[in-house]
């Protein structure tokens, strides 16, 4: 409570101020002792009355403190950290920002740790909540299922651009740096993803990846119980709709990052023991098997 | 004794370059050279050996580009151009190479006279540095750094990808790797 009245003290209003002289007073020393006991001028009597009356003002200024508070902090949450450093440059409006954060000596993103995983896992109900309101921010700007999917689909590709990155990089560096490499053919990259990939975003690698019998350029990864949308009911109406869209837009962006261009989709292909069970078909460029076939097997 | 860098996006348009002179003293027999270490237009030669540089302002080679006249634009400028010409160059070898091959860090990949051409396939973008020492493995771990800064700048949610990188953090970690090992 004294921290508070240091605060408002410089502007103490003046309803305070006229209501008693004693208050008046009380602040100003309040304010130049913080967190000190009352002051033994006051008797004890005295001292619930005087509390009751400066409780009366307390709302409005924690209102105005706040006020006048939040939105430095709130900045520099978002700005002054390490962020800007790398964000704000990056021609999205804020740039002073980012020249300001470097200035100041304060932890710039590119001088933080990439590889600190330990105990950095995130849990379930935060991952939930995050694509439950992914989900529905999407839909508020969509008309169809289809397009729903689409945008589903292009956030998860943005994912997918950076995890690769950070995967291969990872790699790189676990192996010491020497020769850093990257799956070129067809059939490792695959692997590459259904192993890797899917155990750096889901935990565990997928459960199975096949190549489709009808279509030589067409590969499916299943996933039995996808995690990420596990809490996920989809309404009768929007029966084709699959929220793996997102899964399928990351596998999408992976594959594209290692010059496999393809057009991925998600399907929800239930099974008695696996209601949830997601296919991820992946249709290969015609670009890619040509490709493969000049590189030979 | 100096290089030049540059980060491509998918597109070929450059995201990235820098131009920084190498941390070592150079050896005492290229004192010779000239005083600017990058390739001049004099290191052009037409293909009946003589040199392209004192025909140029007559004869106007190159001068249709626009870009690259060598009338209009002074000394350091048209270094700038020169070495994005030799990078843009060598971006079709780089993309032979990258098919046939996993290895990220290709190196010598391409020649100019007394340039060669290093690159770096970080996924999408690639890393080109043209440079006129060999130093395969100190490129090698500039390379890695330069990697990682660059995948923490494309972690920021704020970067969008394959868009120019303005950012003088990055400029001063290129910079301080390059003195490393370079």
């Amino acid at each position: 409570m004294s921290v508070y009245f240091t605060g408002g003290s410089s502007s103490a209003s003046p309803a305070s101020a006229s209501a008693s002289a004693p208050t008046s007073s009380r602040f100003s020393l309040t304010s130049s002792a913080v967190s000190s006991p009352p002051p033994s001028l006051y008797s004890t009597s005295q001292n619930p009355s005087s509390s009751t009356i400066s409780n009366v003002p307390n709302p409005n200024r924690r209102e105005t403190s706040r006020m006048s508070s939040q939105p430095s902090s709130l900045q520099q949450q978002l700005f002054g950290g390490g962020g800007s450093g790398g964000g704000g440059s990056a021609g999205t409006g804020v740039g002073p920002a980012g020249a300001s954060g470097v200035a100041g000596g304060s932890m710039n993103i590119l001088d933080r740790p990439l590889n600190k995983t330990k105990g950095a896992e995130v849990g379930m109900g935060a991952w939930s909540f995050l694509f439950a309101e992914i989900v529905a921010y999407s839909q508020s700007r969509v008309d169809s299922v289809h397009d729903l999917e689409a945008r589903l689909s292009s956030l998860g590709y943005e994912a997918g651009q950076r995890i690769l990155t950070l995967l291969l990089l990872r790699n790189t560096q676990t192996a010491g740096g020497k020769d850093p490499r990257r799956e070129h053919r067809l059939i490792p990259i695959l692997q590459f993803v259904h192993t890797q990939v899917y155990k750096y975003c889901f935990g565990k690698p997928a459960d199975g990846l096949e190549r489709s019998v009808e279509e030589e350029n067409e590969y499916m990864i299943t996933l039995n119980q996808p995690p990420l949308t596990q809490h996920i009911s989809v309404p009768k109406d929007m029966s084709q709709l699959s929220c793996e869209a997102f899964t399928a837009g990351i596998v999408e962006g992976v594959l594209d990052g290692l010059d496999v261009p393809a057009r991925v989709t998600a399907h929800t292909v239930s099974t008695d023991q696996y209601p949830q069970r997601t296919v991820i078909l992946i249709k290969l460029d015609q670009k890619v098997m040509d490709r493969e076939e000049a590189l030979g097997k | 004794m100096s290089f030049y860098l540059a980060i491509v996006s998918p597109l070929d348009s450059p995201l990235y370059e820098l131009a920084f002179p190498s941390a070592k003293p150079p050896p005492p027999n290229s004192a010779s050279s000239s005083t600017s270490s990058f390739p001049s237009w004099s290191t052009f030669t037409a293909s009946n050996g003589a040199d392209l540089a004192a025909e140029a302002p007559s004869n106007k080679v190159g001068g249709n580009l626009g870009l690259l006249n060598g009338d209009t634009k002074t000394g350091p400028e048209r270094d700038r151009a020169m070495c994005q010409m030799i990078a843009h160059k060598s971006l079709d070898n780089i993309e032979e190479m990258m098919e046939g091959t996993g290895t990220l860090y290709l190196k010598s990949i391409d020649r100019h006279n007394e340039w060669t051409v290093s690159a770096f396939i970080a996924t999408s973008v690639k890393f080109v540095l043209l440079h006129d020492i060999k130093n395969d493995d100190g490129i090698r771990l500039f390379f890695l750094d330069l990697w990682e800064a660059y995948t923490k700048i494309l972690l920021n949610p704020f970067h969008t990808v394959n868009t120019p990188i303005r950012n003088s953090a990055f400029e001063a970690k290129v910079r301080g790797s390059a003195r490393r090992n370079l």
